[in-house]
């Protein structure tokens, strides 16, 4: 015990203790099992014989070891593009045998290799080297010749990207499973328009036309997966990687413009104190975005003030497939974002509780696809524990009646919407004043208007 | 009588006389020989290709492991040609100061261009010049970003890289007086001699050592141009002569570009003063630039971003390397730091 005591003074022990190296714990463990155990949450060193000094060195050695990778790696080299396991691999007939994730997998420096252009075959040497076209259409460009799950140039033929549903929401029933196949649903599904993110970042934040509208989001010598390498499964505290890199911060230097959300201060709960994680799908002890029972947004990017970057109420976004310019809208004054509810939430679902109503602040991501949906307005297939499909909005809802589709969505979390939900009017609109029976927000016979219609971004 | 006694020297009818000729041939030329312009004309040259009765000239043999008699005169009565006096089969690279491009055993400390010994072993790893390597099993004849050639790759002349190129095939015509010229007044490519490294029309400063040391204190200048011009002063355009497609300005907007999205990877550009390139203030002789003025550069061990030039030789040796398409580090390595580490050296942050 006098040893454990001599430890307790070193001022790596501590560190130790509070789990800021869980990569030497881990590693101490795997290396001299019979040395390190755990203990009643501390971290004990149990060796009688050996010294002080020597079990420093030895601590300093393992650290040295575990650090080694890391601290010769750069944010490329720690992508998901860049990682030598699992990154970029270009298997294509006559192709070099390169080592994963050499940046000639997608860059050919002179658009050929040994004399001759290796598959695709354009002809034409491609913009920043590709081998293919940066950018030619929502469904064509240089991502999706290996972002896609069959013929795909990525060895393997195939690379799956699952819905934040799946891999955030434990939805697993999702059949979504590449990123070709997300962008690609139409209307009345909805995908993130590449076209109108090309449109609207050029000429900004260093952006060119040039610029390939999937760099908004992503850069690509940084981006990892989320989960990490893990394409077919939920989210892991241990399998997180961390995909966005704010497009406000873009440059062409790799440091600078660098990942977001992998930092502390770059979380939910930094944005707000009011943050509540959703359940995951069909579960009512694990919450997104990692199936854990972290519930205060620590564990999730602050994707609000990511979002916000582009959809905020100052820019001007113009939306093709909608015909006109989307909803501005300030977050910090929103609803469900930094404002206050102004009615109440009396019929408010777990884990959202009634009494800190008011307080509550969503991320964009508790109800929205970031690259595509079978539902409209990239509304998420599961949300809150349930699934929810939102085809028109203005459909069916699960009481049968007209225009009560969005209660699908704003069902799992809100109760009461029903037919038999007792709807309670918001204060500031008395029911004989908006006139429900002659139909500002009543059609009459019993049926609602749409709740789009006075439900949206806006308020 | 001569010719006649070294018939009977090398007939190989008379097989002790023979190897004990060909021996002494080869013990006499195990180290290259002496090629400076300030040494004796006999280093150089023969009258007669012939003393005491045996040849004087040599040249490689067919197997290129070492040396043999060529009891043919060559022109400009010189005793071997390009790759007899610039090869050498010890494991030195500068012997008698002249420098070795192609040791035909190990060798220690390859110079600048690294050394045709590596492109015996692989074609992917150099030039196949004529005299060292067959024409390249894959590319024949046709240089990648070019046009088919007519004749294999020479040392110099027409299908060379050495010498004036205007001058026909022959790499001794070529060479005519190069290593004769005085070029301490400076390099100014008016003719083979005045060139850089006998590159006619190329500007440089050499390094006394062919960079044999291989040291950012003392290393080869070379000439970047950057942009779109009558000047052909350039490292880079040399190379663009045959990989015409491969060079910012000889290729163009339409192979390479002009600026930022490059079709390919720009040569005879100036490192940018921003971002990432920034970083790379540190000459480094994996990666090492050219200079717009490369004979008044105040500090050989620093890259100015901004000012500083990408060349081809940034990333290949221009006669061959240990590596895969001759590339100045280990590019095609199964370790993914080792095979960026070249590329890190300007693309400080995609590390």
């Amino acid at each position: 015990m006098s040893h454990i005591k001599k430890l307790r003074k070193s001022p790596l022990i501590p560190l130790l203790q509070r789990g800021n190296f869980p990569s030497i714990k881990r590693g101490l463990r795997g290396v001299f099992p019979s040395l390190a155990k755990r203990g009643q949450g501390r971290f004990y060193i149990i060796f009688p014989q050996i010294q002080t000094p020597i079990l420093l060195a030895a601590v300093l050695l393992v650290f040295f070891i575990l650090s080694y990778d890391k601290a010769f790696c750069g944010p490329y080299l720690n992508s998901g593009h860049g990682n030598s396991t699992y990154g970029v691999k270009r298997d294509v007939s006559g192709f070099p045998v390169y080592a994963t994730g050499l940046c000639a997998h997608c860059h050919e420096q002179h658009a050929s290799v040994g004399g001759a252009e290796p598959a695709p075959i354009g002809g034409t040497p491609s913009k920043y080297l590709l081998f293919y076209e940066n950018y030619l259409s929502q469904t064509d460009g240089f991502c999706f010749e290996c972002h896609k799950d069959i013929n795909s140039y990525q060895s393997g033929d195939s690379i799956v990207n699952r819905s934040y549903s799946y891999r955030a929401g434990g939805w697993t029933n999702d059949t979504v499973n590449d990123l070709l196949e997300a962008f690609s649903f139409t209307s009345p599904d909805s995908s993130h328009s590449l076209d109108d993110i090309k449109t609207f970042i050029t000429g900004k934040w260093s952006y060119t036309a040039n610029s390939n509208p999937c760099n908004a989001c992503h850069n690509p010598h940084s981006a990892q997966g989320d989960p990490s390498n893990a394409p077919n499964s939920v989210k892991s505290a241990a399998s997180r990687g961390w995909p966005v890199s704010r497009p406000s911060a873009h440059s062409y230097d790799n440091n600078a413009w660098g990942l977001w959300g992998n930092d502390a201060n770059e979380k939910m709960n930094n944005y707000t104190a009011g943050y509540q994680s959703p359940y995951r799908f069909n579960s009512i002890i694990t919450y997104e975005p990692d199936g854990s029972t972290t519930q205060n947004g620590s564990n999730l990017t602050d994707y609000v003030t990511f979002c916000t970057d582009c959809h905020n109420d100052i820019n001007t976004i113009s939306s093709t497939s909608l015909g006109r310019d989307l909803y501005t809208f300030n977050w910090n004054t929103e609803k469900h974002g930094n404002g206050t509810a102004l009615d109440g939430c009396p019929n408010i679902l777990l884990p959202y509780q009634s009494g800190l109503c008011g307080n509550y602040v969503l991320s964009c991501t508790d109800c929205h696809e970031p690259h595509g949906s079978p539902n409209i307005f990239l509304i998420r297939k599961m949300v809150n524990s349930g699934e929810v499909t939102v085809d028109t909005g203005i459909g069916l809802g699960p009481d049968g009646r007209d225009n009560k589709e969005w209660v699908y969505l704003c069902g799992n979390c809100h109760d009461g919407l029903l037919a038999d939900g007792n709807h309670t009017h918001p204060s500031f609109v008395p029911p004989d004043l908006s006139g429900c029976s002659a139909g500002a927000c009543h059609l009459g016979g019993g049926d609602y208007r749409p709740c789009g219609e006075c439900h949206y971004h806006l308020w | 009588m001569v010719k006649g006694y070294i018939t009977r020297l090398f007939n190989p009818a008379n097989p002790i006389l023979f190897c004990i000729s060909a021996l002494s041939i080869l013990l006499s030329f195990s180290e290259a020989q002496s090629m400076v312009t300030s040494g004796n004309c006999s280093d150089c040259h023969t009258m007669h290709n012939s003393q005491d009765g045996e040849p004087t000239a040599y040249q490689l043999n067919s197997s290129y492991s070492g040396f043999e008699a060529n009891y043919f005169s060559n022109e400009f009565l010189l005793i071997s040609d390009c790759t007899g006096c610039h090869t050498s089969t010890g494991n030195s690279t500068i012997v008698n100061n002249v420098p070795v491009v192609f040791n035909t055993g190990a060798f220690n400390n390859p110079l600048a261009g690294g050394n045709f010994n590596y492109v015996r072993t692989d074609d992917a790893n150099g030039h196949n010049v004529t005299g060292i390597k067959q024409q390249d099993a894959a590319l024949g004849i046709t240089p990648p970003g070019g046009s088919a050639m007519s004749s294999q790759l020479t040392c110099a002349g027409e299908y060379g890289c050495h010498g004036n190129r205007n001058a026909g095939k022959n790499d001794y015509t070529a060479m005519e007086g190069a290593h004769h010229e005085d070029d301490t007044a400076g390099i100014t490519g008016t003719s083979a001699g005045l060139s850089y490294r006998f590159l006619k029309g190329i500007h440089g400063k050499e390094d006394s050592n062919w960079e044999q040391d291989n040291t950012n204190t003392s290393h080869n200048e070379y000439k970047g141009l950057t942009a779109s011009s009558s000047n052909k002063e350039s490292i880079s355009y040399l190379c663009a002569v045959c990989h015409g497609n491969f060079h910012t300005w000889e290729g163009g907007a339409s192979e390479v570009g002009t600026q930022s999205p490059w079709l390919r990877h720009p040569t005879d550009i100036e490192l940018k003063s921003t971002d990432e390139y920034a970083s790379y203030t540190t000459y480094s002789m994996v990666a090492p630039v050219a200079r717009p003025d490369p004979g008044s550069v105040a500090d050989t061990t620093t890259v100015t971003p901004g000012t500083d030039v990408i060349m081809c030789l940034s990333c290949h040796r221009a006669h061959a390397s240990p590596y895969y398409k001759m590339l100045r580090w280990d590019y095609k390595n199964t370790d993914i730091s080792t095979a960026l580490s070249g590329c890190n050296i300007c693309h400080t942050s995609k590390n």
